[in-house]
């Protein structure tokens, strides 16, 4: 069977989508660097103020400079953005408890998530219904 | 299925549990029902938990309506504990507008519109936005000091006072930025805003406080807002005044309704509160708290910016006192709207005689 | 007519002067020229024009001790001869964050208004062990949010103005006690419920009876209580019964997780720059411990919250106690973490049991 590819094709479409959404402007600045390594693959997504700035394709070493990392298989990061896209997942916040998917360097950077929990949700949800 | 005890292992143990609290909790079957303003703080005043006690017993510091335990630790430390003298109607309706009237002097003033402008505009903005980010320094830390001694029975005014905390802060902050946005710098600070007997910080009894603060201080202060159009040089001047207007007016609204409700349901403290009264009229124009006050750098530099530079001084002084006589009459409908209008009838109140010579 | 003549040739040559007609008092203009650093201008970045900002040349020296006992701006020109004000907090490692000013503009960005963001009509009737359990944690967030409001407004006006961006964010943080406070007594109210029982309150006098200054009242609030809140949060965001109480928790926990940064920022720099307090930190948090085990014996808000993750009474007992010692384990997790982090090393061997032994067990060799 072949390994499932992730889907991460729509970060740019979610980035200019966002960066002009009302929705997003009014949750607020947020300011947190978010790596993702979903198997082989990893992307840097830089929030900066009330935009989502720079989206990049990293290796793997690059991730220090994220300042948290959402870690997933591509089987469970594709079944993620399905299931959010139907409304049947639960938050990230929800899933990093279960599965423990998101690490930060140190106290301060793991905070981060918290801090900008709902700016992240938006972003992925956004991704979510791009990618479906 | 055992008790739970320190010495259990939680790791496997099925615990079994007491639940004795649901029997022990405060009043049920409350249906709060959100109105066309949200799910507001009015829109939960319901059964018991509207109730507002006159006097209050609560040493733990529980929320109101909530079941007391008899072994909880008392918190102690609240002075405010009479209804009568922290209350106001309608606070829940002035604190949910600060809620949704909150604004970022960093994003919704419009910086860019500010352009080079004389020096002498540009010192006396400065000047003036130096005062004013010091006299904000006083709102901001007298509520603070009595909001950790109010009890949480009245958490509806306290409430209040915390989003006042939080205007002042944005208001230094405005201010303070207007100052070093431009070419200019900050200037002289005044002073005008220590601990001195008579002053707002060294007030002993919230209504005394408020009195000074909210009817007096942040009035005076208003009215200059209010009449920002006629000093501000560029759509940021104008934004910033706008904004900060709307927040001292409900600064001032609760110094009203507060001293409203002193004139409705405390008479045995009409001469007190006269006398506080008394108190802040001497300081309305003499005081160093009045930027448009007698004298000061800032009323010199509010006819800087009012006439249009120093040249023209006296231009912006008969504004400016047009602006003092106008402070003195909005004073007296605040006092008016409050209940204690009688003082500007009877002969008490030496008001009129500060607005004819305002008018001279 | 020839004095009339005369005052008004007067009047004309002085014309342009200030305080040339009658009544209007000379200005003395001795305000004017005087400024530390003029010629400063700030300009708007990606954030709009920020707090931190403005902290160029002379405005931004934040000194070690800050004396001026008055409420001179830092940066303007004081006034000599004022009667101090009485600041009992002066110097930097007291209150310091190095992100306090960014804190601030944050919190007022990413506010909300409990009344219109929350989706009250998607609270629908639940059963009644899980309403009255969701009620009684409510209410003892309440109670937590109290202590923050009257912690951080007992502490804030002592604070010198030198150091106005902490003075600032902690403005934004009281303002965040009362949004919280009000939130949690809406979902309490809302769906026929009511307030439960007090909680115990022997953590909240403790942090409220913080002698030792606002550094320990940090470490208690936030390293300690703050912690434990935010694992809470969490959890229960992750129980959340409806769209409502989902925003709820998210809200919150985005406010706390704010509050968590200053408190570990302001912590890390108490400790770099005051020489024992490393070691006077060790001894807080193992006083802080005990208190806080003790008042963790009390069987209501975990009975409560086993209950909220279990649905309902029914599995409570093990479904939902299951979940609350997974929950009991992050934050042990969490809190040592952040100890070790800021190099206050906890000791398993002299913390209360009943803490330690939701820490992971290290394998014998």
């Amino acid at each position: 069977m072949a390994k499932a590819q992730p889907k991460l094709d729509w970060l740019n479409a979610a980035r200019e989508q966002l960066n002009v959404d009302p929705g997003y402007r009014k949750l607020g600045s947020t300011d947190v660097t978010l790596g993702l390594a979903i198997g082989g693959e990893c992307r840097l997504v830089v929030f900066e103020a009330f935009t989502i700035s720079a989206v990049r394709v990293i290796d793997d070493t690059e991730l220090r400079d994220a300042d948290i990392v959402i870690r997933m298989t591509p089987k469970d990061w594709n079944a993620y953005l399905r299931n959010r896209q139907k409304g049947r997942a639960a938050s990230l916040l929800s899933l990093d408890i279960d599965k423990a998917v998101v690490t930060g360097a140190d106290p301060l950077k793991r905070n981060k998530l918290a801090r900008y929990n709902l700016s992240i949700q938006a972003f992925l949800d956004a991704g979510a219904a791009l990618a479906a | 299925m055992t008790a739970m005890s320190e010495g259990v292992d939680l790791a496997t143990a099925e615990i079994s549990l007491q639940l004795d609290w649901m029997d022990k909790q405060g009043e049920w079957g409350c249906e709060a029902k959100a109105g066309k303003q949200g799910l507001t703080l009015a829109d939960i005043q319901i059964g018991s938990y509207g109730e507002v006690p006159d006097l209050s017993d609560n040493m733990t510091g529980r929320p109101r309506g909530a079941a007391a335990r008899p072994d909880s630790y008392r918190i102690g430390g609240y002075t405010l504990r009479h209804k009568s003298e922290i209350w106001l109607e309608n606070a829940s309706f002035l604190y949910e507008e600060a809620l949704q009237r909150q604004w970022s002097s960093a994003t919704d003033v419009p910086w860019e519109t500010i352009q080079p402008l004389p020096d002498d505009i540009e010192e006396a903005e400065c000047q003036l936005a130096t005062f004013l980010t010091e006299v904000e320094f006083v709102a901001g830390d007298v509520p603070a000091r009595w909001i950790s001694r109010t009890s949480p029975d009245f958490f509806e005014p306290r409430n209040v006072l915390l989003a006042q905390v939080m205007d002042e802060s944005r208001h230094m902050d405005v201010f303070r930025k207007r100052a070093l946005a431009n070419g200019g710098g900050l200037m002289q600070a005044t002073g005008g805003t220590a601990g001195v007997v008579g002053s707002i910080d060294l007030a002993r009894d919230f209504t005394e406080m408020s009195s000074r603060l909210h009817i007096s201080g942040e009035g005076a202060v208003l009215t200059i807002f209010r009449m920002g159009e006629l000093m501000a040089y560029n759509e940021a001047e104008k934004a910033i005044y706008r904004l900060c207007a709307q927040d001292e007016a409900r600064h001032v609204a609760f110094g009203v309704l507060h001293m409203r409700y002193m004139a409705e349901t405390a008479p045995e403290r009409h001469e007190e509160i006269d006398c506080y009264l008394d108190e802040a009229e001497r300081q309305i124009l003499a005081g160093s708290q009045n930027p448009a006050g007698n004298q000061t750098a800032s009323s010199e530099a509010l006819a800087v910016l009012l006439g249009g530079g120093r040249d023209k001084y006296d231009e912006g002084f008969k504004k400016l006192m047009a602006i003092r006589k106008r402070q003195l009459s909005e004073y007296t409908k605040r006092v008016r709207s409050a209940g204690f209008g009688e003082r500007f009838d009877n002969g008490r109140s030496n008001l009129r005689g500060m607005m004819e010579a305002s008018a001279a | 007519m020839a004095r009339a003549k005369a005052s008004q040739a007067a009047a004309d040559s002085n014309k342009g002067q200030p305080g040339a007609i009658d009544g209007i008092p000379q200005p003395r203009f001795d305000w004017t020229g005087r400024s530390n650093q003029w010629g400063t201008r700030v300009k708007p970045g990606k954030h709009g024009l920020r707090l931190g900002d403005l902290n160029v040349g002379i405005y931004g020296e934040i000194p070690e001790q800050w004396q001026d006992q008055t409420r001179n701006p830092r940066g303007a020109i004081p006034r000599r001869g004022v009667p101090p004000i009485g600041y009992a907090i002066r110097d930097k490692a007291d209150l310091w964050a190095e992100s306090a000013a960014d804190l601030y503009e944050e919190a007022i960005q990413r506010r909300w208004a409990p009344a219109t963001d929350i989706p009250w009509d998607s609270v629908t009737p639940l059963n009644e062990g899980l309403e009255r359990a969701i009620c009684q944690v409510c209410t003892e967030l309440c109670q937590y949010a109290n202590c923050d409001i009257e912690t951080i407004s007992s502490w804030q006006h002592q604070m010198a103005y030198g150091y106005h961006e902490v003075k600032q964010f902690l403005a934004t943080a009281a303002f965040d006690g009362a949004r919280h406070f009000e939130a949690f007594r809406k979902r309490a109210l809302v769906n026929g419920g009511g307030l439960g029982l007090e909680g115990p309150g022997e953590v909240n006098r403790m942090i409220l009876e913080s002698r030792g200054g606002w550094t320990e009242a940090v470490a208690y609030l936030l390293l300690l209580r703050g912690t434990f809140t935010v694992t809470l949060l969490r959890y229960l965001e992750k129980a959340a019964c409806n769209d409502a109480e989902r925003a709820l928790y998210q809200y919150t926990l985005q406010d706390k997780a704010r509050h968590m940064a200053y408190g570990l920022e302001h912590l890390q720099y108490a400790i770099a720059h005051q020489e024992d307090m490393t070691l006077i930190m060790q001894q807080l948090m193992f006083i802080g411990e005990r208190v806080f085990a003790r008042e963790m014996k009390d069987h209501v808000l975990r009975e409560a919250l086993a209950v909220i993750f279990a649905g309902g009474i029914e599995e409570a007992g093990t479904t939902g106690m299951a979940t609350y010692r997974q929950m009991m384990t992050a934050f042990m997790q969490d809190y040592v973490g952040s100890c070790e982090w800021l190099g206050v090393r906890r000791n398993p061997e002299t913390m209360p049991r009943i803490l330690v032994q939701y820490l992971p067990q290290k394998e014998e060799a």
